[in-house]
């Protein structure tokens, strides 16, 4: 597993899925009103922006990144496709890699939007959650009264989160063989 | 000494192995770890927290949750080196598994297992990320290689009946296969939204989980095994068959089933009615089970069977065995036919009843005449075995203390007191064949002869037999002993002096000794009549009211009859009638106190008002009266 490949995975498991989702999902309970609380703490704000900070500078880095490190063409560096002779390398690498672009282009088009989709419902729940703490009464009261503004915001966030996950999982370098064979396909047509 | 704030662990435990959740932070709370259990709405009862203000409160946790990394260092700081760690976790699920049941203490109810624990050393940057968590080596995010399977395996192996549901937010397709072979029965995805939901359910289907409201006392692995059976029995409406020995609580289990029906159906207004079917005649069980039809005309008053006034909810029939062959083809009919007709009525009725059974007997033996079509209807959804107290010891103390309170709440005046560890001691060692009724009358009987004692000690026992060693020490009373009150919610699946001729029937001949005395049955009735009349003698003597006026003491038929059968709710009519049932094969024959007792008896049931087998049938007498009152099953036995 690559150095790229290892942080793709620690990035949707560790940060996106154990901390972010995790965060946000503290609040969808407090929303909920099935954690005794007056309001969503500030704290717990703070705590999910700089996750969602952390995540974001993350995540643009990894896709910044992503075509070359999935790339087939990193495969021609290593053996056994290094010991190929220049010329067969030349123009079975240049074949691979178009091939590889048809799919990865879309991918990684698919990943960048729901990652500013997920930035957009980050924003409208933080404004939400500030607007419920500006409003919120000032005695310790059980929340009776669900926000079913800032829930709604939360619960999207949370569903763009999980979609992004499923772009990230997608993100993996492609087994060389499985290109070949599709290239192998083609041809064969 | 029992502790009280023991007594009831009714909130399931489950541990959670997992290096992330599960680590400790320098100086801090794990802050991973508060959001997950925001996440499941489980309570954290880890002891890394107690120097940690908790700033969550749950409403309605569905679990205690106890984390553990799983790894060594707990508590990482930037430089240190984190190796995973079979050993320190399986002792870590020994610790509330093996070492909490030989405690009494309840063990794991579930056992959620993470799957891929990074090690090596801290960097800044994975401390940046993830406060003491380590870089990762290579394997440790390998599907083919995650500890948490090596974990599995351990863990199956050493502790087989605790359930292992995996935790992870790795996709499940990379591992179904893999923790299935090794023995864990879920995966609970951690970013599924429906956490609560999903936890609660693998907690009612596969967690070890004590009765929630306590009635059915106890958390011993046999008795939560049998709770977990009832659980998921309960999920569909077939009818059940609970088997077990006397006094193992056959009732309670029935009741056990139709609350935890509750979360499929609304069980409010869902009823539970519960009969003897030992008290149904051949010429009455048809009113009984089916109703009476009103007629204006001839003035007959309408009643509602049993099993219409069970429609919608449960119908718990306890004692099937002695269900007379006409009541079974009855009971036959209407479970094929989901129909009833009340006596009397030309329309039949639809009813949706779910039949809940229970027996001590062996009914597939067909000596028994009990028929195998009506066995196979009635336990159509399966059978639950309740396991006997013998096999359960480490509930003795729970149980015992629960007796006390309750005797002592029983006997006015009564101290409280404590269990000494030497009768709780003699209390675990003993067998109880009579099961927790066995136990129970134990206690009682002890607070009532000792109601001023801060300590309950062995000397204050007496053990085997019940009204065995009753009339070893027949002194005067000083005032009328209060006997036991029956509290119906402990131990009711059969009456007392139904309890109290079965220990009886055990004293008497082996099957192989019947061939020298066959011709002879007649001979040996009236022989444990004689037996029997001892007894009734012993507590005659037991309960005699002491005055000034006669010092030698007045004989009470009615004290000595709840004595004997520890039935404080039993009628002075139905003493009588106990005295006359018992004494009377023996009428020409008595002697001095017995037959005073016998006058006594006659003098307050006449011959003219002898029992009526009417009576018996009426179902809000059923838990007092014996099991065939105009004939002793003794002869059967012998």
């Amino acid at each position: 597993m690559s150095d790229w490949e290892s942080k793709r995975r620690r990035l949707n498991h560790d940060v996106l899925k154990n901390q972010f989702l995790q965060s946000l999902s503290r609040i969808i309970r407090i929303l909920e009103g099935r954690i005794e609380d007056n309001g969503v703490p500030k704290d717990m704000c703070q705590q999910l922006s700089t996750a969602w900070n952390y995540l974001n500078t993350e995540a643009q880095k990894l896709l910044d990144s992503a075509e070359d490190e999935m790339s087939p063409a990193t495969w021609f560096l290593q053996y056994p496709l290094n010991q190929l002779n220049m010329v067969d390398r030349a123009w079975m690498e240049t074949l691979l890699v178009s091939e590889f672009k048809l799919s990865s282009d879309l991918t990684l088009s698919e990943t960048r939007l729901a990652l500013s989709d997920i930035d957009l419902s980050y924003r409208k729940l933080l404004l939400s959650l500030a607007l419920l703490e500006n409003n919120k009464p000032k005695t310790k009261t059980h929340p009776e009264v669900i926000d079913t503004e800032a829930l709604n915001y939360a619960l999207e966030l949370y569903n763009k989160c999980q979609q992004l996950s499923n772009q990230l999982s997608k993100l993996s370098s492609q087994d060389v063989m499985n290109v070949l064979s599709k290239i192998g396909h083609v041809t064969s047509i | 000494m029992t502790n009280a704030d023991d007594l009831h662990f009714n909130v399931p435990r489950i541990l959670i192995l997992d290096d992330l959740f599960g680590r400790e932070v320098t100086s801090r709370k794990n802050i991973d770890r508060e959001n997950l259990c925001a996440h499941f709405l489980i309570e954290d009862v880890t002891d890394d927290l107690v120097r940690i203000a908790r700033n969550q409160s749950i409403i309605n946790p569905s679990a205690d949750a106890v984390f553990f990394r799983g790894q060594t260092p707990e508590c990482a700081a930037i430089g240190a080196i984190v190796e995973n760690n079979l050993e320190a976790s399986l002792a870590k699920v020994r610790e509330g598994w093996t070492d909490a049941i030989a405690q009494g203490k309840p063990p794991w109810s579930l056992l959620l297992l993470d799957l891929c624990f990074y090690t090596g050393r801290v960097t800044e940057e994975s401390h940046r990320r993830t406060p003491g968590m380590p870089d990762g080596r290579p394997g440790d995010d390998d599907p083919r290689s995650y500890f948490g399977l090596t974990l599995l395996d351990a863990i199956h192996r050493e502790f087989p009946e605790l359930p292992i549901f995996i935790l992870s937010s790795k996709p499940r397709e990379e591992v179904s296969l893999e923790f299935s072979r090794r023995g864990a029965l879920g995966f609970i995805a951690r970013d599924d939204l429906r956490g609560p939901e999903l936890l609660e359910d693998a907690l009612q289907q596969h967690g070890l989980l004590p009765d929630p409201v306590g009635e059915i006392v106890g958390h011993s692995l046999p008795l939560l095994l049998a709770l977990r059976e009832a659980r998921r029995a309960a999920r569909h409406r077939e009818n059940l068959l609970v088997r077990g020995e006397r006094g193992t609580g056959k009732e309670l289990l029935a009741r056990y089933i139709h609350r935890m029906h509750a979360p499929v159906q609304d069980s409010s207004g869902r009823p539970f009615v519960a009969v003897n079917s030992a008290v149904f005649s051949p010429s009455l069980f048809a009113s009984e089970l089916f109703g009476i039809e009103p007629r204006t005309a001839t003035g007959v008053d309408g009643k509602t069977g049993l099993i219409e006034a069970a429609n919608g909810g449960d119908l718990f029939l306890d004692e099937i065995a002695d269900m007379p062959p006409e009541v079974q083809s009855a009971v036959l009919r209407a479970l094929q036919e989901r129909q009833v007709t009340p006596v009397g009525a030309r329309e039949v009725r639809n009813v949706d009843v779910r039949f809940l059974s229970a027996t001590n007997a062996h009914l597939e033996d067909p000596s028994r005449g009990f028929r195998s079509d009506l066995l196979d209807r009635l336990s159509l959804g399966g059978s639950l075995w309740l396991p006997p107290l013998r096999e359960r010891r480490g509930d003795i103390p729970l149980l015992a203390e629960k007796f006390v309170r309750e005797a002592e709440a029983s006997r006015t005046g009564a101290m409280r007191r404590d269990i000494a560890p030497e009768t709780l001691a003699m209390l675990r060692t003993h067998d109880w064949p009579g099961n927790i009724r066995e136990l129970r009358s134990a206690i009682f009987d002890a607070v009532n002869r000792h109601p001023d004692m801060e300590h309950l000690v062995p000397g204050h026992l007496r053990l085997g037999g019940g009204m065995r060693h009753a009339g070893v020490s027949p002194r005067p009373l000083a005032e009328e002993a209060t006997p036991p009150t029956v509290i119906e919610e402990t131990v009711n699946d059969a009456d007392p002096f139904r309890e109290w001729l079965e220990i009886q029937s055990r004293l008497r001949f082996e099957p192989q000794q019947t061939g020298l005395w066959a011709g002879r049955l007649d001979e040996l009735q009236r022989a444990h009549y004689r037996l029997m009349s001892r007894y009734l003698l012993a507590a005659v003597q037991a309960t005699k009211r002491c005055t000034p006026k006669c010092p030698q003491g007045i004989i009470q038929i009615h004290p000595a009859a709840k004595l004997a059968t520890g039935d404080d709710s039993l009628s002075a009519s139905k003493a009588a009638d106990l005295f006359k049932r018992l004494l009377g094969p023996l009428e020409d024959e008595l002697q001095g106190e017995l037959k005073e007792a016998w006058e006594k008896a006659v003098s307050l049931r006449p011959r003219t008002g002898k029992a009526k087998p009417d009576s018996f049938t009426d179902v809000s007498m059923v838990k007092a009266l014996p099991a065939r009152p105009q004939s002793l099953p003794l002869g059967e036995n012998i």
